[in-house]
């Protein structure tokens, strides 16, 4: 093995790293202009990577960052400018550096080396436009005012002459006869059919020999060939270089090192004269030569000189001349830096940080893990063992322990920022490819995270990212016709909530159209036009998630080929995390990815279902519910499944029992149940027991289990017992819920809070295809109970339920008896009272602000709404509430064998007698004088039958029975005096069940007796 | 590389877009050499909206300014960009503009 094997990875590390630190100051040059501070950073990474590949003999890479150097340095100098063609050359130039780095020592492809010659040919080419600018020679000064009032186009004029010019002469001769330097070489370049092929530019080659001092460069055409038989692979001139100087025929050819196919090239030696050579006694020395040049080349001010000095302790430093000193001062501790492959680090890092290989930090972690098992042994021990001195010492473990997996725990921590460095730049080409302005605003970077967290959600947020750009963000001129800025803007954001990170990508750009997302998700065949229709905003856009669901226009080699989101969402959910879309069609989107802090030791809720112990990540837990007495009323059946009412929501129920061990649940009374978040849904989980909250070190699961998705892990609690770790969504998977049915939980950040104010939970049912709403909180259950279990008593329905009789009030006459079976029911309960609703079955569950397009004049409606996107009766539940109360007082009274009897009589002497007469025949009589107090009465009080005279203080007994009959099916019956005028001829006259004439009292009773029977009562009292 | 080319009186414009490629050159030598022109014409060649290598022009040019030297003037457009990279050639337009 050679020396470099051992530190190759450390160079490649750490030389990306310092990459990375590049691109990034690169991007923020592009924004603010050139830093000076940031040129050297970056100055300094460059030159720290190319003095450690030139150690290790990494030529190619060295050659490169040579050039990438040059360019750096004139940025540093100010004298090249961060343009964007700058800065895109900066950030390739990063990019290739990178590939060269990850395969150091390696040969360069073809490929390869055409790209390095290219961006060195472009970035020499930026930093000679800086020495033209700021010495143009004689030719190019001339040319640099035409540049001024550079016009569009240039034109030159080329005289007919041209042909009759005679071909210059160029031989060694002429050549010769030009040099006037006494030492140095003649170069002749030619292009090969190669680098015509490939159009490589000779030009840069050219530059490099300007830049060793090239006194002249001339081009010698050949002999010009005529149109027809040029052949446009050859090329027909060379030229020819004159550099002085004192260089070896080596350092030439290192120039033509990497462009061997694209040029030929001869190097021809000037030797010194012997008279030149005397001149070197004299005065005039080439050293004192070149030092006047080097004087007309760098006439600096004093304030530039300062400057100068400044950057020349910079480039010692750089140059390791410095080091070089330390080296001799402390040369044990570089040594141990040497043998560690950290040069050059500042010396506070070296304090504050090491280095450390990721694998040793993995094996620490295992230690760990099993360190907190084998405390979690002795704690289990601790609670059966009676010795105190044994306990007090575990005490003192499990503190330890607690404390070094907390240690542990952090060395694995970093911060999100770490990951998002390379989004700037993905931003920035991506959005220039799509013709976009996009700003990225990032904040709380800082927030840390679990190494092996970061690595799963980095490619998800990278994708959310892109969708972003592509489907989000409008292109300048959209933007600006809908009023907004020009430049869109992305924004990400971290941050701590309760155990959890949460990661928002949200963008200001065209949102998300959800009439658009049904229409494709109807055309795809995931749902009906019909169910689409039930489902609200939010289902909707839970379609994005859907494999294969893509909303694009056209396939880019952005997105829009469907896989995503779904693969985003599959991704976090692994983690025991949830992705929420949320989006306002025109003014954008915003997706929060929820994940845990760390996968390595979760805290965990051991439940025990039949023999087995489980372990139910703590983070996907809302709450316990015990099933006592009290709280297993509120679990219902619907649709045949079990359902909890809890709180406002009903939660579908799975027994573990029945999903894992395919036994059916027993009773489930004093079982227990976990309610699950699984992402954005929540429902319940019935276990045997819950028994406590540990801190468990997760364990891969055998591979012989690793395909069953319902577990996620094991781990070993106690006395070395193997739990399960459950993954709740494969639990939800295995029992079929499918995600519409589960119930949607609101959010209770301050964005949610927004979406969800003022929103209500509506039961929906049908009834003869029209939809029916009511308050969700008002249900107390559903139930689809068996008729046959159904009484009817007097035209009125009853059912034996939880050892009561509850009443039930149909909808719309006639459901019972159309056959429906099991009846569907909701059951409304108050402290006095309760009735079940019958339906014709349940249908939704819905969540919106309720805004009544109509108040409804139908008695038990109290209006219309839109639910759902659906005009929706909603009932009014109070109004049936009135009905039963009136019903039961009703069987009450027939109970006691009362029946009440409304008077309604303007004369008190008629009014009285009446009274009279009804009490003695053992009725309960209740006397009005105006139609107003007979229909309050007839509110309050459960009327049998009403007997109305001919005159009411406000109106006449017509009236009174037409306003009862409205919504009341109680028989009237009205009472006219002898006297009184024959009504046989009143259109109203059918109003009344019963005309009694005169005021005796067995006309009274016999009529009333009649009445009364066929209404199903008898007087009893 | 696409070629236009206009012969109005004593006038031939000729515009050249797009990249040079040796195929398609020789293509576009062929139109030219068909072309008739004699010592009245002027000819004129439009190469600003070329993307070839500005080395790759010039000798492009060398070729044509032999072609039409029998012509009255010879005009080459450029774009300030093409002329920037040309001018690092300098030699090479020195052959043309030599007087």
């Amino acid at each position: 093995m050679s020396f470099i094997e051992p530190v190759k990875d450390l160079f490649i590390t750490e030389s990306k790293e310092l990459l990375e630190k590049v691109e990034q100051v690169t991007l923020v040059l592009e924004t603010v202009g050139n830093q000076q501070e940031s040129l050297r950073e970056m100055f300094r990474c460059i030159h720290s990577i190319k003095g450690s590949s030139g150690m290790f003999g990494f030529e190619a890479i060295e050659y490169f960052l040579h050039h990438f150097e040059n360019l750096l340095d004139e940025m540093r100098n100010g004298n090249v400018k961060p343009t964007k063609d700058v800065v895109d050359l900066l950030l390739k130039s990063v990019d290739y550096s990178n590939k060269l780095i990850a395969k150091p020592g390696a040969s360069l492809t073809k490929a390869q080396k055409n790209t390095s010659d290219s961006l060195i040919k472009k970035m020499n080419a930026i930093v000679n436009g800086k020495v033209m600018e700021t010495e143009p020679p004689k030719q190019q000064k001339q040319n640099t005012e035409e540049k001024v009032n550079k016009p569009a186009k240039t034109e030159i004029d080329v005289k007919p002459e041209v042909k009759s010019q005679p071909e210059p002469k160029v031989s060694e001769s002429v050549i010769e006869d030009e040099v006037d330097f006494h030492e140095g070489f003649i170069v002749e370049i030619t292009i090969t059919p190669e680098g015509v092929e490939q159009q490589f530019d000779p030009g840069y080659i050219l530059d490099e020999l300007k830049e060793m001092g090239a006194k002249t460069i001339s081009f010698i055409p050949g002999k010009i060939p005529d149109l027809l038989n040029y052949d446009p692979h050859k090329t027909f001139g060379r030229w020819v270089v004159q550099l002085p100087g004192s260089f070896t025929e080596e350092e030439i050819d290192d120039i033509f090192t990497f462009v061997e196919n694209e040029l030929d090239y001869t190097v021809e030696s000037v030797a010194p004269k012997m008279t030149e050579v005397n001149d070197f006694d004299d005065e005039e020395s080439p050293e004192n030569d070149d030092f006047e040049n080097s004087k007309e080349e760098f006439d600096f001010t004093e304030e530039e000189v300062k400057v100068s000095e400044l950057n020349l302790h910079e480039e010692l430093v750089n140059e390791e001349v410095v080091e070089q000193f330390e080296v001799e001062e402390e040369p044990e501790a570089d040594e141990a830096d040497v043998e560690q492959g950290t040069q050059t680090t500042q010396p506070s890092e070296q304090q504050s940080s090491i280095r450390v290989n990721i694998h040793v930090l993995e094996d620490l972690l295992n230690l760990v893990s099993e360190l907190v098992l084998n405390r979690n042994q002795f704690m289990q021990l601790a609670l059966t063992a009676e010795n105190h001195q044994l306990n007090k010492h575990i005490n003192q473990l499990n503190r330890l322990t607690s404390e070094i997996q907390e240690t542990a725990m952090r060395t694995r921590m970093q911060a999100i920022g770490t990951s998002w460095t390379r989004l700037p730049r993905i931003v920035r080409d991506l959005s220039a490819e799509l013709g976009k302005e996009v700003e990225l605003k990032m904040e709380g970077e800082s927030t840390e995270l679990d190494r092996q967290v970061m690595q799963h959600i980095s490619e998800p947020m990278v994708h959310l990212l892109r969708n972003a750009l592509d489907h989000g963000i409008e292109t300048p001129d959209i933007r600006i016709k809908k009023g907004k800025s020009a430049k869109g803007r992305i924004r990400l954001n971290a941050y701590h909530r309760g155990g959890h990170i949460i990661v928002e990508i949200s963008d200001d750009g065209k949102g998300i159209d959800v009439n658009g997302i049904k229409s494709i998700a109807i055309t795809k065949g995931l749902t009906t036009k019909e169910q689409a229709e039930k489902l609200n905003p939010q289902q909707i856009l839970d379609f994005l998630f859907h494999p294969g669901f893509s909303t694009a226009a056209k396939v880019t080699k952005i997105s829009g080929r469907g896989v995503g989101l779904d693969v985003v969402k599959k991704h976090i959910e692994e983690l025991g995390g949830s992705v929420e879309l949320q989006s306002e069609f025109g003014s954008g989107s915003l997706f929060r990815i929820k994940i845990p802090l760390t996968l390595a030791i979760i805290s965990a809720l051991i439940v025990r279902s039949g023999d087995h112990y489980f372990a139910i990540p703590e983070i996907a837990i809302q709450e316990l519910v015990w099933l006592n007495e009290e709280n297993l009323g509120k679990v219902i059946q619907m649709q045949g499944n079990q359902v909890l009412s809890l709180r406002n929501t009903l939660l579908p129920l799975v027994s573990l029992k029945e999903v894992l061990q395919k036994k059916e649940q027993d009773s489930i009374e004093n079982n227990h149940i976990v309610v699950i978040q699984n992402g954005d849904a929540t429902y319940g989980l019935i276990v045997d027991q819950v028994d406590q909250i540990q801190e468990i070190v997760v364990k891969p699961l055998n591979r012989l289990l690793k395909n069953i998705p319902v577990y996620s892990g094991t781990t070993l609690i106690g006395s070395e017992q193997i739990v399960l770790i459950l993954d709740v969504n494969g639990v939800a998977q295995l029992a079929s819920l499918e995600q519409e049915s589960y119930t949607k939980t609101s959010n209770s950040n301050n964005d949610d809070a927004n979406l969800s104010e003022d929103k209500t939970l509506f039961l929906l049912f049908k009834h003869q295809q029209t939809q029916k709403a009511v308050h969700l909180g008002l249900v107390a259950r559903l139930e689809e109970l068996s008729k046959q279990k159904v009484e009817e008593i007097d035209n009125q329905y009853f059912i034996q339920y939880r050892e009561r009789i509850l009443p039930l009030i149909e909808f719309k006459k006639g459901i019972i008896a159309s056959g429906v079976n099991p009846v569907p029911v909701i059951v409304f309960q108050t402290e006095e009272l309760s009735f079940g609703l019958v339906v014709e079955g349940f249908h939704d569950i819905a969540e919106e602000a309720v805004k009544f397009e109509q108040i409804s004049k139908k008695p038990g409606i109290l209006g219309i709404a839109v639910l759902n996107e659906k005009s929706t009766e909603i009932i009014d539940v109070n109004w049936f509430f009135q009905q039963v109360s009136l019903a039961q007082h009703h069987v009450q009274m027939k109970e006691k064998g009362l029946v009440n009897v409304l008077i309604a009589e303007k004369s008190d002497f008629l009014r009285n007698h009446m009274k009279s007469v009804i009490q003695a025949a053992g009725m309960h009589a209740i006397t009005v004088s105006s139609k107003k107090d007979a229909l309050s009465s007839l509110k309050k009080h459960a009327i049998q039958i009403v007997l109305s005279g001919l005159e009411l203080n406000d109106s006449d007994g017509f009236m009174l029975a037409s306003e009862i009959h409205r919504d009341k099916s109680i028989p009237a019956m009205i009472i006219l005096s002898i006297a009184s005028n024959d009504i046989s001829g009143h259109p109203q006259r059918d109003q009344f069940t019963a005309h009694i004439t005169g005021y005796d009292k067995d006309i009274i009773m016999e009529s009333l007796q009649k009445v009364l029977s066929n209404n199903g009562l008898t007087i009893t009292g | 590389m696409e070629v236009r080319i206009q012969k109005k009186k004593e006038k031939i414009s000729i515009e050249l877009e797009g990249r040079y490629l040796t195929d398609s050159y020789i293509t576009i030598v062929q139109h030219l050499a068909e072309i008739e022109f004699d010592s009245k014409t002027s000819v004129e060649i439009d190469c600003s909206k070329c993307t070839s290598e500005a080395y790759q022009l010039q000798f492009l040019m060398l070729v044509l300014a032999k072609h039409f030297s029998s012509g009255k003037t010879l005009k080459v457009i450029l774009s300030p960009n093409q002329k920037d990279k040309g001018l690092r050639f300098e030699p090479v337009w020195s052959q043309l503009v030599k007087e």
